[in-house]
């Protein structure tokens, strides 16, 4: 059996930080990706906000340092089972299900991230049933390969987004707020007014939380420079029109009146749930799920990478919904963490 | 008294330590869930009779939590009971249950 300082469990930006620091922290890793490549969601984004730096620019450069690094990349791999005794990591590769791999490592890293809230979930907003409503992560894929058209081929002339979509709401069993949603809406507001001359676009809010540096500028640009109408009041249901438009309902809360609009095509913000494995992960080896998904840390200040389990450690997303440089940041401290435990077991 | 030409004009502004906010915790017992509320408006952008009459669940109810109760009664009588605006509260406030409390307290 290989052995390595730390098994990483996720090959997105924090599972590539986190090996990209045990790299030069003098420690030898090997990451588990499940997909087939690296980069997790972040990959499969255009731009990134409050910069609009290039996605694929981020991941191309972590990407190069993780293979130029001292580290093994095992990809279409799932984990199959961990041991937290003997800090034993099992794997199999997609397609042969009958081998199981096993990795020892002194540590375990887990950064497996997030998933997305699924939209269907929300029956009076109709995804999957109107064909000109879709979610912030199919339109980030469409910015991505360049062309942004509703479901008859045409380019928008209006487009409504929804905030808050499966975050902050009792009825899905999410009450805990996904962050990142209302400065993506932002994001990918400018960008389509970037890209299609003349759109008319809405976004209906409950709270824009613009939270980090650069992202309330960025809110404000998006008021003045390009004109984007943000209306406050929670979507309460959507409706598909003869001619496949789709019309909004709502209350505009603040003159206290009900407000309906119809446009081309509706965006959902979706929110950030916990990834489907933690239970799995959480149960072979003794880790506490939070209500909302989300595996929760020995406490939310000093130890938000430290799992209650001495020799497993958390970065990024897995442990709460997190921007990219937080998640980045989460694993460099992981590592930090996983490497005065690792000098612990020397002294002994 | 000498009318001087002058008159005093009334503020319209709520006077919070004035107000009188029994009666919103009276109601805060039909469902406490109603301190969470979180004004989002889902409730009345879906409402059959805020459509067409000046009925508006948020307000109404906001209304009453700063001590202001004038027509309240009225207000909540144009309320249908359908439920729409309970299946998609995200705070899961029991709205019906809060305008049959309104109907009660006024």
């Amino acid at each position: 059996m290989k052995q390595y300082d730390i098994v990483i469990i996720g090959g997105g930006v924090a599972g590539m930080q986190a090996a990209i620091t045990a790299t030069n922290s003098g420690l030898k890793s090997i990451i588990i990706e499940s997909d087939s490549i690296l980069g997790g969601k972040v990959a499969h984004k255009n731009s990134l906000f409050p910069t609009f730096a290039s996605a694929s620019e981020l991941i191309d450069k972590m990407t190069n340092s993780v293979t130029n690094g001292d580290i093994e990349i095992s990809l279409n791999s799932t984990v199959t089972s961990i041991d937290k005794e003997k800090s034993i990591v099992a794997f199999k590769i997609k397609g042969d299900d009958s081998t199981i791999s096993n990795v020892q490592g002194k540590t375990i890293i887990i950064a497996t991230g997030y998933k997305f809230f699924d939209a269907r979930l929300k029956q009076e907003y109709g995804y999957g049933v109107y064909d000109n409503v879709i979610t912030s992560y199919e339109l980030e894929e469409m910015l991505k390969k360049g062309e942004v058209l509703t479901h008859e081929g045409k380019s928008p002339d209006s487009v409504a987004f929804i905030h808050c979509v499966g975050s902050r709401d009792t009825k899905v069993g999410n009450e805990h707020c996904s962050r990142v949603c209302c400065v993506t809406g932002v994001k990918q507001a400018i960008e389509l007014c970037q890209k299609i001359d003349g759109v008319r676009v809405f976004n209906f809010y409950m709270d824009m939380r613009m939270f980090g540096i650069g992202y309330e500028e960025m809110y404000k640009s998006a008021q003045q420079d390009y004109q984007v109408r943000f209306i406050r009041g929670r979507v309460s249901e959507l409706s598909q029109n003869i001619d496949n438009k789709v019309r909004l309902k709502a209350e505009d809360t603040l003159i206290a009146r009900p407000i309906s609009i119809t446009v081309d095509l509706v965006v959902l913000l979706v929110g950030m749930c916990g990834s489907d494995s933690n239970c799995k992960f959480a149960k072979d080896a003794d880790l506490t799920v939070r209500e909302n998904g989300f595996l929760r840390p020995v406490n939310a200040f000093d130890g938000s990478t430290l799992s209650g389990v001495d020799n497993i450690f958390y970065a990024g997303c897995i442990e709460s919904p997190k921007n990219i440089s937080e998640s980045i940041n989460h694993a460099t401290t992981a590592v930090v963490n996983a490497k005065c435990y690792i000098n612990s077991l020397g002294e002994i | 008294m000498i009318d001087f030409g002058y008159k005093t004009i009334v503020s319209r502004a709520i006077n919070l330590d004035n107000a009188d906010l029994k009666p919103s915790i009276e109601l805060f017992k039909e469902d406490d869930m109603l301190r969470a509320c979180i004004g989002c408006g889902g409730c009345t952008g879906a409402c059959t009779a805020a459509a067409h009459t000046s009925f508006n669940f948020r307000k109404l109810h906001t209304l009453i939590r700063r001590g202001e109760y004038a027509n309240a009664k009225e207000e909540a009588e144009k309320c249908m009971l359908c439920g729409k605006c309970q299946m998609l509260c995200p705070r899961g406030i029991n709205t019906r249950k809060i305008i049959l409390g309104i109907r009660k307290l006024f």
